[in-house]
């Protein structure tokens, strides 16, 4: 079929044809192929345009480092929902129908109008978004910043919300290994052998690692392939192994919890109903081994990034895992022995080869017998200086060097494809992860990992080795290690290799070049576009730290993470601060490897799951009933009960009206409550509330007041004493949990001589507020067990009774300056209660409320809401509540705090209330609070509005404000400025209603 | 359960996104998710020095050491702290608890608070009940051993597990984060028969 395919070569199927599409054309690869094999396989080496300026770029590597061939990919039938972004060509496995489509390119990917940046480089060099544009500064936001935008970048955001579904799972076991190269494999071979409970993960979707592309060793007398898949049958026999692939570890976490990113059906045309799209697993594992190998690093000349000049390795992996040949005259540009086996393997398989350049003025004999063999030019010695071609590499231009220096006249190689190795750099991403030290290796110049504080081995090229035996000896090795350290012994299994390819090679900066090194596009980060002269003007603007040169540069940014990028940057940017590499420093890398799904992030919490909702037993009544809801910490509310044709404001000022005329009743389930019991119930509650309660008698309750160790206050709630050594504590709704911690934290830390216990019953009970001067009368015959005349029960009593025939805590108290009651009942008979309070009450037009009108008719009285009123900085003093502060008490928490200077000083911020000089206007919530308006800018601003509300009975606007002073400033003006004019009010009591309290005393 | 508790608990009928979502009751997989029977469950804190006379009042030994777990008859008893325990009983013995312990209370003082109704108890059973688990408990539960239970989190929700035997679990929730916890369970139930048919594919 295509005409680069090898047959007899690599492992896809050859029997099997998966077409795809790219960029709206349609192609046809084999099962197995990735979209970067299948096009290559096609003769297409243009992928993509690059970030900056748009020079058209080709498929650089064969793995997950890939930084050019960014693709989107659209799963068939979704309608456009299943489209993705930034994807690599490289790692994206193709199916029957997949859709590819290249990025950053206008109008087509041979012609990209965008590519005039190319020409514009002076616009775009280090460091250009803080010179070129920052004048005029008000260009930036409007003009300079959208243009920037649209002209540099990758792909674009999906549009349609994600209709997939993200799994998430947690995993245990003892030894991890990341990485299924001969290194991983061998380690999870030795760990598993001693009884360990292994779990081996790879993100390819094959095991195998190198393996897969270096068919032509033997191990133990086999063929890699054969060897390989002896091995992992073995492991996948095992029921204490668990392998897999598409997992990619993206993060490794304190104390050994490495998050793996599965992709569970990308790969699949047909996909199973509702699965997941992917998994986000979190594993806490006893060892971890690292096995993650090593990447190969580019060479840096003018033209390097040019379609068609590739990885060395990347044209090792194409040719012997996917059968492709990336071209049939391929140059090979070298300064290690590893691309010279990629020659090989490539003249072997039918390519011809039209030169080794080797910068290196000696090689190993064997390597230049075997290139001899194959009738193979060699330069050694020798650099590139240019490559040619538009849109593909047509040749390269190689100059002899002589002391370091290109010298003597160029001569130009013809060549479909270039295949580079400038070294190889271990991978240490996850190793870094864990803080772990890091130690230079001057002969190798790479860094290798030293020291961390994990239970971590790191085998394999990912510290420094090369050639297979040695790997796969030290994976062993690791495992061994792995096992040893939980306490279990094995012998250590030895492996030998034949054909083995070891080498060694040596590292450069940018190749030395005869041409206009100013005018050299040798690039350094492909994704980015960040040239080696980049680096070098960042140092000669001083940017001397590699972590500066890193943000002004953007070299090793984003997904690519300094995965091809940070060597040679690093390299460059040392040689021209003048410094050593391990002076300069590397840059940190940061989670997650790869570049990772906000869906996978996200897992289940989407949609109905985004989070755990809480409703209360009476919910469901609401919703059948219309309520309008808003959130309360976890707890959804209702709101508002509107009636056909009402508004908010409508519904709120006659639910208001008829709960102060009649009746009303509302849901009040979300409180926190907490039995306190115990003999030294009372002395707890004196010393956690400021309020007395020795002389509080059983079957009486009492507002409470808690406030933190400084002093402010914290929560408050009504409190009844049901028995001697019983308390029944009520919190506000979001403060149950924290007053449940904050009381434990004391008895367990403070008092533990104190005999009383603690027990969360917010959910136990089901609360329902009837308010309202009929209250009395629909309740009082559901009543058994309590004598509900003012007399036998009044104001603030509490009683264990028996209402419509369920066990009832009942307490006499408002929130409202009505008369009030409190029924609690087990949540089961939540509802059932309030249906039938709610029959009763339709003799008296019996109103449910929700949250708001609560909100309005407690300001109309000045009940203050913490959190809303307060904020954490407010004291009883501030507040207007001291009175809620026992004179005689040894102590509580809180009591030394308000001693403090800063707390009794004069003109702090008093809560008070406010009355607008028109009586029609709402102020805001949070509005700002000036005393002169005429001031001139920035006015110092004397407090803030906390609750403002439209009052029905009042028929008026009414607000609280926390005001400096407030308490000594009553009948001043204050002003509000707002965008549409400054507002003026009357500092006044926030007790507005029924000051008396009359009302209640029914 | 009756209709009169069940109509008090807001479970959700489906989820997922909008245009592809999915009713929970269709959801079907290898784990058998069912609500137990309510009972009679308090909360008891008291002094460990006064164990043995509680687990007298009671009539079961009440296990001492946290993750401890007791059952015999229609008593049942987890230890959750080194001062606190969720007892059970029968539903119809629950008056007969409570004034068993209030009869206690002079002798030994401690606390009794009802929660029979602050959670629900769901049963699960299966051989891959602990993978379901997995999808948001971040213990080890395999190092929990056999009749012992835990207070743990399931997808940040607070909640306790008691582990009858390797294939049956017992899952106490909070009743306002049942409905969460449920939908969670159903749709991890589901995706282990999903695993199986992409383990396959």
């Amino acid at each position: 079929m295509s005409t680069y395919r090898v047959s007899g070569k690599g492992r896809v199927n050859p029997s099997k044809t998966v077409s795809f599409t790219f960029d709206g054309k349609s192609y046809q690869g084999l099962e197995g192929d990735t979209v970067a094999s299948a096009l290559l396989a096609n003769g297409t080496h243009l992928m993509g345009r690059s970030f900056k300026y748009h020079r058209p770029r080709g498929v650089v590597t064969a793995g997950s480092e890939e930084p050019n061939a960014l693709i989107g990919t659209t799963r068939p039938g979704s309608d456009g929902a299943r489209f993705e972004p930034n994807g690599r060509a490289t790692m994206q496995e193709i199916y029957e129908g997949l859709v590819v489509d290249s990025q950053n390119k206008w109008p087509s990917l041979s012609f990209d109008v965008g590519a005039i940046n190319d020409h514009l480089y002076m616009l775009f060099s280090a460091g250009f978004y803080y010179k070129t544009f920052m004048w005029p500064k008000s260009f930036w936001d409007k003009v300079y910043e959208p243009v920037i935008r649209a002209a540099a970048g990758l792909g674009v955001s999906p549009s349609k919300p994600d209709p997939d579904i993200y799994a998430s799972r947690y995993l245990h076991c003892d030894v991890l290994i990341v990485g299924a190269g001969p290194a991983g494999i061998a380690a999870a071979l030795q760990a598993a052998k001693s009884g360990a409970q292994v779990v081996l993960v790879d993100e390819q979707s094959e095991l195998g690692g190198s393996l897969l592309s270096e068919d032509s060793v033997q191990i133990d007398g086999l063929s890699a392939s054969d060897w390989l898949k002896n091995q992992l049958d073995a492991l996948a026999g095992m029921d204490n192994v668990r392998l897999m692939t598409r997992t990619t570890a993206i993060g490794y976490y304190h104390q050994n919890m490495v998050a793996l990113a599965q992709k569970l059906t990308d790969h699949l045309s047909n996909i199973p109903a509702n699965s997941p799209r992917e998994r986000m697993w979190r594993v806490r594992a006893k060892q971890v081994v690292l096995a993650q190998g090593a990447i190969e690093r580019p060479l840096v000349f003018d033209g390097n990034d040019r379609p068609g000049v590739l990885m060395s390795g990347a044209a090792q992996t194409y040719l012997n895992r996917f059968g492709v040949l990336v071209g049939k005259n391929p140059a090979v540009l070298t300064s290690h022995d590893s691309a010279w086996y990629a020659a090989f393997d490539m003249a072997d398989a039918g390519a011809k080869v039209t030169a080794i350049v080797d910068t290196r003025t000696s090689v190993r004999s064997d390597l230049m017998d075997a290139a001899q063999e194959r009738g193979i030019r060699m330069f050694l010695g020798h650099t590139a200086t240019a490559t040619s071609g538009r849109l593909r590499v047509k040749s390269v231009r190689i100059a002899k060097l002589e002391a370091g220096v290109a010298s003597g006249a160029a001569q130009s190689l013809d060549c479909d494809a270039l295949l580079m190795c400038g070294g190889w750099t271990p991978s240490l991403h996850l190793f870094s992860h864990t803080k772990g030290s890091l130690s230079w290796d001057e002969e190798n110049r790479v860094f290798l990992p030293k020291d961390t504080n994990e239970d971590c081995q790191i085998a394999g090229a990912c510290r420094g080795l090369w050639g297979v035996e040695g790997v796969l000896q030290d994976g062993a090795k690791a495992g061994m290690q792995a096992a040893q350290a939980l306490g279990q012994s094995t012998d250590l299994s030895g492996y030998s290799v034949d054909a083995d390819r070891t080498g060694s090679g040596v590292t450069h900066q940018e190749l030395p070049t005869n041409g206009n090194p100013g005018k050299a596009k040798a690039f350094i980060d492909f994704q980015n576009d960040v040239t080696a002269k980049d680096i070098r003007l960042a140092v000669r603007e001083g940017m001397l730290s590699i972590e500066h040169v890193k943000r002004y540069t953007t070299n090793g940014m984003a997904t690519d993470q300094g995965k091809l990028s940070n060597m040679n940057g690093l390299e460059i940017a040392a040689n021209a601060v003048g410094k050593e590499v391990p002076q300069v420093g590397l840059t940190t890398f940061r989670p997650p490897y790869t570049p990772t799904t906000f869906g996978a992030f996200a897992g289940y919490h989407k949609d109905g799951l985004f989070e755990a909702t809480r409703k209360t037993p009476i919910d469901s009544w609401a919703e059948e009933n219309g309520a309008v809801y808003e959130p309360v910490s976890q707890w959804r509310r209702a709101w508002y009960f509107p009636k056909a044709g009402e508004d908010m404001h409508q519904a709120v000022a006659r639910e208001c009206a008829e709960t102060r005329k009649s009746l009303g009743m509302f849901d009040a389930s979300t409180l926190g409550k907490i039995e306190v019991t115990g003999p030294d119930a009372v002395e707890f509650m004196n010393r956690m509330y400021t309020n007395p309660w020795t002389k509080l008698a059983p079957g009486r309750c009492r507002y409470g007041l808690m406030l933190g160790e400084d002093g402010y206050i914290m929560d408050d709630g009504v409190i009844g004493r049901m028995s001697e050594d019983n308390f029944h504590v009520t919190t506000t709704t979001g403060g149950a949990a924290r007053v449940l911690n904050m009381m434990e934290d004391y008895l367990q830390t403070e008092w533990p001589d104190l005999k009383v216990w603690l027990t969360s019953t917010t959910e136990q009970w089901a609360t329902i507020a009837l308010n309202g001067p009929n209250a009395r009368k629909v309740l009082e015959p559901f009543v058994e067990g309590q004598d509900m005349s003012d007399e036998a029960f009044p104001h603030m009593s509490v009683a264990d009774c028996t209402v419509a025939g369920f066990p009832a805590r009942l307490f006499r108290l408002s929130f409202t300056g009505e008369l009030g009651f409190e029924i609690n009942v087990p949540a089961r008979h939540g509802r059932a209660l309030w249906e039938a309070l709610y029959e009763a009450g339709k003799a008296y037009d019996v109103c449910p409320y929700g949250t708001e009108t609560m909100h309005v008719l407690r300001a109309e009285k000045g009940y203050i809401i913490v959190g809303q009123d307060t904020d954490g900085t407010v004291t009883p003093h501030d507040a207007g509540i001291s009175w809620a502060i026992a004179k005689k008490k040894p102590d509580f928490v809180g009591m030394r705090s308000l001693q403090r200077p800063d707390l009794v000083a004069s003109g702090r911020k008093h809560l008070i209330g406010l009355k607008t000089k028109d009586p029609k206007t709402v102020l805001e919530e949070g509005a700002q609070i000036v005393n002169d308006p005429n001031q001139p800018l920035p006015m110092k601003m004397v407090g803030h509005v906390t609750s403002s509300y439209w009052s029905p009975v009042l028929d008026r606007s009414i607000a609280m404000a926390l005001v400096e002073g407030g308490h000594d400033r009553m009948g001043e003006t204050v002003y509000i400025p707002m965008p549409e004019g400054v507002l003026e009010a009357e500092i006044c009591s926030y007790v507005f209603y029924d000051p008396a309290g009359e009302r209640l005393k029914l | 359960m009756t209709q009169t508790i069940s109509n008090t608990l807001n479970m959700m009928t489906k989820i997922g996104h909008p245009a592809g979502s999915q009713a929970i009751a269709d959801m079907k997989g290898p784990v058998d998710i069912a609500f137990n029977e309510t009972c009679a469950r308090f909360n008891l804190r008291i002094d460990p020095a006064n164990l043995a006379k509680a687990s007298k009042t009671f009539g079961l030994d009440i296990p001492a050491s946290i993750h401890g777990y007791a059952k015999d008859g229609g008593r049942s008893a987890l230890c959750l702290g080194p001062d606190d325990w969720n007892i059970y009983g029968d539903e119809a013995d629950k008056d007969a608890i409570a004034k068993a312990f209030a009869d206690l209370y002079a002798d030994a003082a401690h606390s009794l608070s009802d929660i029979s109704d602050r959670q629900l108890s769901i049963s699960l059973k299966g051989a891959q009940v602990a993978d379901l688990l997995a999808m948001a408990c971040p213990r080890d539960l395999s190092q929990l051993a056999v009749g012992s239970g835990t207070r743990t989190l399931f997808d940040s929700v607070e909640v306790l597990l008691i582990k009858h035997s390797d294939e049956h679990f017992e899952m106490e929730v909070w009743r306002s984060f049942l409905p969460h916890v449920w939908a969670m369970l159903q749709l991890g139930n589901q995706e282990l028969v999903i695993d199986e048919v992409l383990n396959k594919a």
